[in-house]
C-alpha cells in the first residue's frame, strides 16, 4: 500500500472518527478490566454498534492508501457509519430509558458523571454529525497533519486489535451458550 | 450469538484490508441484521408480552 498522502477534508474527517471510535471501544474496555465490572448484553450490542461504525472510516483509510480517492468510496463509508449508528442509537436509548426513573442506580458505574450507556448514546450522535460533515467535505482539498497521518496507518490496527480483544473477550463471559445473562456477574467460561 | 456476530465484524474488516469491498459489505449487513435480531430478542424477552 501507498503512504497515506493529503487527501480531502473528508478523509481527515473519517480520520478523526476512526481515532474517537477507537478511543471510545479501549476506554471501556479499560473500564472493564479496571472497575471489574462484566459488560451486560446491551453495554456488548453497543460495542459491536461501534466496531461496525468504524468500519467505515476504516475502509475509507484502506482505499486511500490504495490511491483510490473516489467520492463513492467516501459516501460508502460515511453510510455504513450512519447505518450502524442509527442501530447504536437505539440500543443505547433504550439501556438510558430502561434506568431513567429518579432513584434508579443505573447499570455499572459513572465515568464523568454519566453511565457508559450514556456516553454512548452521545458517541453515537457524534458520529452521525460526522458522517454528515464527512459527507458535506467530500471533494474539498484538504491537509492532513503530520501526527494523524502517522496515526492512520496505525488505527486501523489498532481497530483490528480492538475487535481481536472484544471478541476474546465476550467468547469467555458467553462460555457455550448462545446469549448472555441479562446481569452477568462472572466469567461463563471461566466458572 | 454475540461471539458469533463480533467474529463477522472481524472478518469483515479482514475483507476490507484485502480490498473485498463487495463482500465486506455483505458481511456488514449481516452482522448489522444479527445485531439488531439479538437487540429485538433481548428487549422483547424483558417485556411482559404474551402474543
Amino acid at each position: 500500500m501507498k503512504p497515506l498522502t493529503n487527501g480531502s477534508w473528508a478523509l481527515t474527517c473519517a480520520q478523526i472518527m476512526l481515532l474517537g471510535l477507537c478511543v471510545c471501544l479501549a476506554g471501556a474496555f479499560v473500564a472493564q478490566l479496571t472497575l471489574g465490572e462484566l459488560p451486560c448484553p446491551l453495554c456488548i450490542l453497543q460495542r459491536m454498534a461501534m466496531m461496525l461504525c468504524a468500519l467505515g472510516p476504516a475502509m475509507i483509510l484502506f482505499e486511500a492508501r490504495r490511491g483510490h480517492n473516489e467520492s463513492a468510496i467516501y459516501a460508502q463509508g460515511f453510510g455504513l457509519s450512519v447505518l450502524a449508528a442509527i442501530l447504536g442509537m437505539a440500543i443505547s436509548t433504550r439501556q438510558v430509558l430502561l434506568h431513567i426513573l429518579p432513584g434508579d442506580p443505573g447499570y455499572g458505574s459513572a465515568v464523568l458523571g454519566l453511565h457508559l450507556y450514556t456516553w454512548a448514546l452521545l458517541v453515537f450522535i457524534c458520529v452521525l454529525l460526522g458522517a454528515a460533515v464527512g459527507l458535506l467535505l467530500i471533494g474539498t482539498k484538504g491537509w492532513t497533519p503530520p501526527p494523524l497521518r502517522l496515526l492512520s496507518t496505525l488505527l486501523p490496527w489498532l481497530l483490528a486489535g480492538l475487535i481481536a480483544a472484544n471478541l476474546l473477550s465476550v467468547f469467555i463471559e458467553e462460555g457455550l451458550h448462545w446469549v448472555l445473562p441479562d446481569d452477568p456477574v462472572y466469567y461463563q467460561l471461566l466458572k | 450469538m454475540d461471539t458469533i456476530i463480533i467474529a463477522l465484524i472481524l472478518t469483515t474488516w479482514f475483507m476490507l484490508l484485502r480490498s473485498r469491498r463487495t463482500l465486506a459489505l455483505g458481511l456488514f449487513l449481516l452482522s448489522l441484521l444479527l445485531s439488531a435480531g439479538l437487540f429485538a430478542f433481548h428487549t422483547t424477552s424483558a417485556l411482559p408480552l404474551s402474543f
